[in-house]
C-alpha cells in the first residue's frame, strides 16, 4: 500500500503522436508549468505518444511547430523523471537509441504502480 | 483505489486503459466508451481477465443517447451523472482516459 | 461537501467533451459540492466565445456555462495561450494586440496555466474532459 504522504508527484501521461493534434503539446505545456512552479513532475509516454520522443523531427517542411525541440529542454525545466511504456516502444520497433533523451522503460505493472503513487494523473 | 473513465471506443486506448487498471480500481465508460460495454462482442472488458475486484460502470445518459441501454453486458452497472460525482469522491483519484 | 476543478478541452458542438463537462459540473453543484475553478484549455476556450449562434433547436452551451457561472459564482478561467491562438480575447487583450473587437463572454476571465496548477493543488478532485 502506498501511503498518502508519499503521493507527492503529478503524473502526465501522453498517448498521441505530436503531429495528430495539439494534445501532445498541451501535455508538455502543463507539465512544464507544474515543474516551473516547483512541483514534482513525472512524464510517461504511452501508445503513439512515444513518437514524440523520436530524434530528427522537424516540422518546418509542413509549417508545423516541432514539439521535440521543446521536449529536449525538459531537463532544464526540472522534469527529470521521464518514462516510456515498454510495449509501446516494442510494438513500434523503437530502440532507446532512437529517442532524443534517456527514458526509464516501464512494464504494465510498473505503470499501474506509478499511477497509484501519483497525487494526480492527467491523460492527454 | 482509482476511478478510471474511458470516453472512446478505440482499441488502442481501451487496451491501454485496461493495462493500467490496478486491483480494486473502478472503470466508468462514458461518451463513446460505452460501446465497449455491448454484450455479445469480444470486449476485452472481461472480469475473468481483469485484475481482482475491478468494478465496471457505464453512464446511463450516454447509453440512452446511443440506444444501447438494454444491450450491454450484465457485468456493467449503469450509473447516472449523480452517481459519477459520488464515485469520483469515493475513489482516491480520477484518471480520465481520452 | 467536496471541491472539484474541471478542465474543459473540447469546443462546443465539435465533440461531446464540453457537454459532458457541463453535465458533470451542474450535477456536482446541485449535489451540494463546490467547484474551485473551471479551466478552459485548448479548443475548450471556444466555450467562452460571445459570438456563437447555434440553431434554435440546439442547446446553447456557452450561455448555459454563463448561467451556471453566474448562479453559483464560479471562477471560470480561459487559458490565455490557448485563447489568443484561437481568437478568443477580452477587451484588454484586444487593446494590447490592436484587434478590431473582443469576444470573451462575460463571466469568464482570461488567465495563465498557473491557475490550472493552483486549481489542481487546491481541489479534492480534478476531472479532465477532453475530446
Amino acid at each position: 500500500m502506498v501511503s498518502e504522504a508519499s503521493k507527492d508527484h503529478l503524473l502526465f501521461l501522453t498517448t498521441k503522436s505530436p503531429w495528430t493534434s495539439s494534445s501532445a503539446a498541451s501535455c508538455s505545456d502543463m507539465a512544464m508549468t507544474a515543474a516551473i512552479f516547483d512541483q514534482s513532475v513525472k512524464l510517461l509516454f504511452c501508445s503513439d505518444g512515444v513518437f514524440q520522443l523520436l530524434k530528427n523531427q522537424d516540422g518546418t517542411s509542413c509549417g508545423m511547430q516541432t514539439l521535440a525541440k521543446q521536449l529536449s529542454a525538459m531537463d532544464l525545466y526540472g522534469i527529470k523523471q521521464v518514462y516510456a511504456d515498454k510495449s509501446a516502444l516494442q510494438e513500434r520497433g523503437l530502440q532507446e537509441r532512437d529517442l532524443l533523451q534517456a527514458v526509464t522503460v516501464l512494464s504494465c505493472d510498473q505503470i499501474q504502480s506509478l499511477i497509484a503513487e501519483s497525487k494526480a494523473v492527467l491523460v492527454f | 483505489m482509482t476511478l478510471h473513465t474511458l470516453n472512446k471506443h478505440r482499441s488502442d486506448l481501451v487496451h491501454l486503459c485496461i493495462s493500467a487498471l490496478g486491483p480494486e480500481d473502478s472503470l466508468l465508460l462514458l461518451e463513446d466508451g460505452v460501446y465497449a460495454a455491448l454484450d455479445g462482442t469480444h470486449s476485452p472488458l472481461d472480469p475473468a481477465t481483469l485484475p481482482a475486484g475491478i468494478k465496471l460502470y457505464a453512464l446511463t445518459e450516454d447509453l440512452a443517447a446511443r440506444g444501447i441501454s438494454e444491450k450491454i453486458s450484465d457485468v456493467f452497472t449503469r450509473i447516472t451523472y449523480r452517481d459519477f460525482v459520488s464515485l469520483s469522491l469515493a475513489c482516491s483519484k480520477v484518471v480520465n482516459w481520452n | 461537501m467536496s471541491t472539484f476543478s474541471i478542465i474543459v478541452q473540447g469546443a462546443p458542438y465539435s465533440s461531446q467533451a464540453a457537454s459532458s463537462a457541463f453535465n458533470f459540473s451542474k450535477v456536482a453543484l446541485e449535489s451540494g459540492h463546490q467547484i474551485y475553478r473551471l479551466f478552459f484549455y485548448q479548443d475548450g476556450v471556444h466555450n467562452a466565445s460571445a459570438l456563437i449562434v447555434p440553431p434554435q433547436d440546439e442547446i446553447h452551451l456557452p450561455k448555459n456555462w454563463q448561467s451556471l457561472i453566474s448562479n453559483f459564482k464560479l471562477d471560470a478561467v480561459v487559458c490565455i495561450a490557448s485563447a489568443l491562438k484561437r481568437g478568443i480575447v477580452d477587451a484588454g487583450e484586444a487593446d494590447r494586440y490592436e484587434l478590431p473587437a473582443s469576444n470573451l463572454l462575460p463571466g469568464f476571465t482570461i488567465g495563465g496555466l498557473g491557475l490550472w496548477l493552483d486549481a489542481t493543488l487546491n481541489s479534492d478532485r480534478v476531472l479532465n474532459f477532453a475530446p
